[in-house]
């Protein structure tokens, strides 16, 4: 089953991580070429009142819906934030106290204290990092994170031969002077499978990775190689789009944060020559994402580095804020697996790592037990719960709400990626839902590691001896029902969105979304069982 | 105008960014180890007092203790230098300060020849550096003054091991070889491994708010365990394990102590309710609260576990109708539980006449750190 889909119909917005940017450069040359034959606006996708359904066998569907709800143009409300994205040293000047922190986290994990929760590798990038970025970063800032992370420091550098200035010149379709192999990464594998499979393999060693420093190290060494020696092989940034297992999740739920850059104007970026946001420019770096501004509808695929800001010759990037989960539309089985995935994850972290269930613990604990043949049961079942048990219970929802919606027939492979959206909000705050107790109850060990980093009897600020405290524990469980219940609301009322954009008839939608949403209840349900355990 | 003087300042900052940028990126991979190296190696021993005798050893419940440092990237080895007789060597009169980490779980030190270690539990916590300070002021027999761990902290066959010993040799040459006699003399008493103090005349507060003596339980098989009312989690496994047990052995003449260390919140009508919620039996069940520092001394001494506020171990610990304590047992682990239901019919069995077994030491459960329970 291959995502591949190269893409050159000027009105499917583009998706980089399927697309070449060399099919991506003459898709948007011939748009603009087009210019003045065709409007490139967008026509309004949701029907505004019932139609009868089709007679035939499959009626024609209505394309994504156009994001509805106010949007607020951060650069214009906050100038300074635009002046500062401007900056040619923007990204330099956050990336390298990020290098400096983690190249700290590695020395420590190495020779720092060998229990996690006295190292600060494990508790601020397990702890603080983890509940900061899943419960505020990616929710407000979408992938910002990507911004100043210090993984792709190197590839970057290796790429670029710059820190800071950028290169003007020529490589292929570039305008910029790259180094490095610049070959295109194969087309079967443009696509987030790598990811959600790296994520899994992640996800099963995770009682490893949070309570062995040396398992985290070699897990993010592995990440900074490899994202060094992709850059030195194939063009922009590889690694993080195909690869990185964080980026992958990111993807996900960056659908649902409430900013997003985007072209003020798609208009005049069909006018455009240049396309400098895709090839680069004098004043900035191809988009390291193979990003195209027109087409971009979506925040999966769009890293926040800003270069895109810089090398604009019309000016025309902006931030805007927006409502929560305006992204609605997963287009490809790649970013369904992802929400199957993340959606089972959440719980699974949650039962292995903040249950009560000591032999779940072992089974996980393969290096302390040995158990090996225990480690090999607890992993099948994770991987059959993400890769098929949650698909199927997925199919048999949609499959059944197909059959209900009567007469008006959408192909069930639409329904299954466009109905596999409402776990984005579902998990999203499944996973707010779990960070919330790792940081109320085990919040009180990143003051003693801040003191005492190596985990050597420093005590730099005077809290290395600040006691383990859990903070309200016996209002977790209160905490994350609300925010379970919140994840199921948002679920519900986007699913209907989702619906609604799949089917003319509104009867028709709801019907067909029904059972889904019986099994988003079931879900919740579920998660409350074990979450609150 | 203030458009050009921004623009201006923000290209004279990308300037110095550009010029300074490799710069910054060199000091950043030489500077971070160079001022943790700086710091640890050049400051950190001056806090020590100048002439003191200081030792760092790393307690390991899969090691042992040994002076190599653990650390994240070593702490796979299978074999550190284990501490050897004569490795610690003072002189009489000398200043002695032992840095004791912990590389894994709790630990505890007592070194009874200075009385170190018998009446409070030494705690040797992961991450911190507990000190233990004293003045050698006597001569050790040839082969050393000997400390070990307190607390059950893992294998039993390599807890039973943790041990290591001072040597202290005459202040002078001239020193008699006397002394060290004398002092073996007087240290043999003393050197014996502690043992479970039994909880006799020592009383809590139940649930009734009734005074509840320790010493009403003599005659009874009895399953003590910790616990406090607020845990998210474990404790609440926990006591579903024994209200199972309560349950099972409906029957039986066993009782069930469960002792909260977090007694300023848990008083007892907290536990009134608390217990009610696991259908515990008043008759069979208590649920004790009481003073804090008694609760303490009565985990550490009485029960040999680690106990802290709010901190606690998961174990269930088995004591017969003498007050012996005859086993530990994790009660999340439910090959431990079934243990426990075996033996607990084992030592219903043994009658209430005064049996002839030892005392053992809890058995070799693994005794997870409290502090990695909690991830």
């Amino acid at each position: 089953m291959s995502d591949e889909k190269p893409d050159t119909t000027p009105t499917e917005p583009a998706n980089p991580a399927k697309t070449s940017i060399t099919d991506m450069l003459a898709a948007a040359r011939a748009e603009t070429a087009n210019l003045g034959t065709q409007s490139t606006a967008k026509k309004p996708t949701v029907p505004t009142k019932a139609k009868p359904p089709s007679k035939g066998p499959k009626s024609k569907v209505a394309p994504p819906a156009e994001p509805t709800g106010w949007r607020v143009d951060l650069f214009k409300v906050v100038p300074l934030l635009k002046r500062l994205c401007k900056l040619r040293s923007f990204q330099f000047l956050l990336v390298l106290p990020n290098v400096l922190v983690f190249y700290l986290f590695f020395i420590s994990a190495l020779y720092g204290h060998p229990v996690g929760n006295q190292n600060i590798l494990i508790m601020i990038v397990w702890i603080l990092w983890w509940f900061l970025l899943i419960v505020f970063l990616v929710p407000f800032g979408s992938r910002i994170w990507c911004t100043v992370c210090p993984l792709p420091f190197f590839g970057d550098w290796i790429q670029r031969r710059e820190l800071v200035g950028v290169r003007p010149g020529k490589t292929g379709a570039f305008k910029n002077e790259m180094h490095g192999g610049s070959r295109a990464w194969p087309k079967k594998l443009r696509n987030i499978w790598l990811q959600n499979i790296g994520f899994l393999a992640m996800a099963l060693f995770s009682a490893l990775l949070v309570t062995r420093p040396i398992a985290s190290f070699v897990a993010f060494i592995i990440m900074v190689g490899a994202a060094t020696v992709f850059a030195m092989i194939w063009r922009l940034r590889t690694f993080c789009n195909y690869l990185c297992p964080i980026s992958g999740f990111l993807s996900l739920y960056s659908m649902a944060a409430t900013v997003e850059l985007r072209s003020e104007s798609k208009d005049v970026c069909a006018k455009c020559k240049d396309k400098a946001c895709l090839t680069g420019s004098e004043g900035g770096w191809a988009c390291p994402w193979g990003v195209y501004m027109a087409k971009l509808d979506r925040n999966n695929y769009c890293g926040l580095c800003m270069e895109c800001v810089k090398s604009c010759p019309h000016d025309n990037i902006s931030l805007f804020a927006r409502p929560f989960a305006t992204d609605i539309h997963l287009k490809h089985y790649d970013e369904a697996w992802k929400a199957f995935i993340m959606t089972v994850l959440a719980m699974v972290y949650s039962i292995t790592l903040l249950g009560p269930y000591g032999w779940v613990k072992d089974l996980a604990n393969v290096t302390w037990t040995g158990n090996v043949s225990g480690f090999a049961a607890y992993s099948a079942c994770i991987i059959v719960a993400c890769l098929v048990a949650l698909p199927l219970l997925h199919l048999a929802a949609v499959g059944a709400g197909r059959l209900l919606a009567g007469k008006e027939k959408v192909p069930l492979k639409k329904l299954f990626i466009g109905y596999a959206y409402t776990l984005v909000p579902v998990g999203l705050l499944a996973w707010i839902a779990f960070s919330f107790p790792l940081m109320m109850v085990n919040g009180s060990y990143v003051l003693q590691v801040v003191s005492d980093p190596m985990g050597w009897g420093w005590n730099l600020f005077g809290t290395a001896e600040f006691p383990w405290t859990p903070v309200l524990p016996e209002v977790v469980p209160y905490i994350q029902t609300l925010i379970l219940m919140i994840g199921l609301l948002y679920a519900i009322l986007k699913g209907y969105e989702v619906a609604r954009s799949l089917y003319q008839d509104r009867s028709a939608a709801l019907r067909s979304f029904a059972p889904v949403m019986v099994y988003l209840c079931g879900l919740t349900c579920v998660y409350l069982f074990f979450f609150t355990a | 105008m203030f458009d050009k003087i921004m623009t201006k300042l923000a290209n004279l900052l990308d300037l110095v960014v550009t010029k300074l940028a490799i710069l910054s990126v060199i000091a950043t991979f030489i500077g971070v180890p160079l001022a943790l190296w700086c710091y640890d190696w050049v400051s950190l021993p001056k806090l020590e007092p100048e002439g003191a005798k200081v030792f760092t050893l790393y307690w390991s419940g899969t090691q042992g203790i040994t002076q190599n440092r653990i650390n994240g990237l070593n702490y796979w080895r299978t074999e550190f230098d284990k501490l050897e007789k004569g490795d610690l060597t003072v002189h009489q009169g000398d200043r002695v300060i032992f840095r004791l980490i912990s590389a894994d779980v709790h630990h505890g030190f007592a070194m009874p020849a200075f009385g170190i270690g018998l009446a409070d539990t030494v705690f040797i916590k992961p991450g911190d550096i507990t000190r233990v300070e004293f003045i050698a002021d006597k001569v050790s027999p040839p082969e050393g003054f000997r400390f070990f761990c307190t607390i059950m902290c893992g294998k039993k066959e390599i807890h039973d091991k943790m041990e290591g010993y001072l040597t202290v040799l005459p202040a002078t040459a001239s020193a008699s070889v006397n002394a060290a006699t004398e002092a073996k003399v007087e240290v043999e008493a003393a050197v014996a491994v502690p043992q479970p103090t039994k909880l006799e005349g020592v009383s809590l507060i139940s649930s009734d708010a009734q005074e509840f003596e320790f010493d009403n339980l003599r005659g009874h098989v009895w399953v003590a365990s910790f616990f406090f009312t607020s845990c998210p989690s474990g404790c609440l496994k926990l006591n579903r394990e024994i209200a199972k047990l309560q349950r099972e052995f409906d029957e039986r003449d066993v009782k069930f102590v469960s002792i909260t260390c977090d007694p300023e919140t848990d008083t007892p009508e907290i536990l009134k309710t608390y217990s009610a919620s696991f259908q515990a039996d008043a008759d069979r069940w208590v649920f004790l609260t009481g003073d804090l520092d008694k609760i303490l001394e009565i985990g550490s001494s009485s029960f040999m576990l680690p106990i802290a506020p709010k901190t606690h171990s998961t174990h269930l610990v088995l004591v017969d109708r003498q007050g012996m304590i005859r086993d530990t047992y994790a009660a999340l682990d439910p090959v431990h539980v079934a243990r426990l239901k075996r033996r607990l019919v084992e030592v219903l069995a043994e009658g209430s006449e005064a049996t002839t077994i030892q005392p053992v030491m809890p058995i070799s459960v693994r005794e997870q750190s409290i502090a990695s329970d909690k991830l």
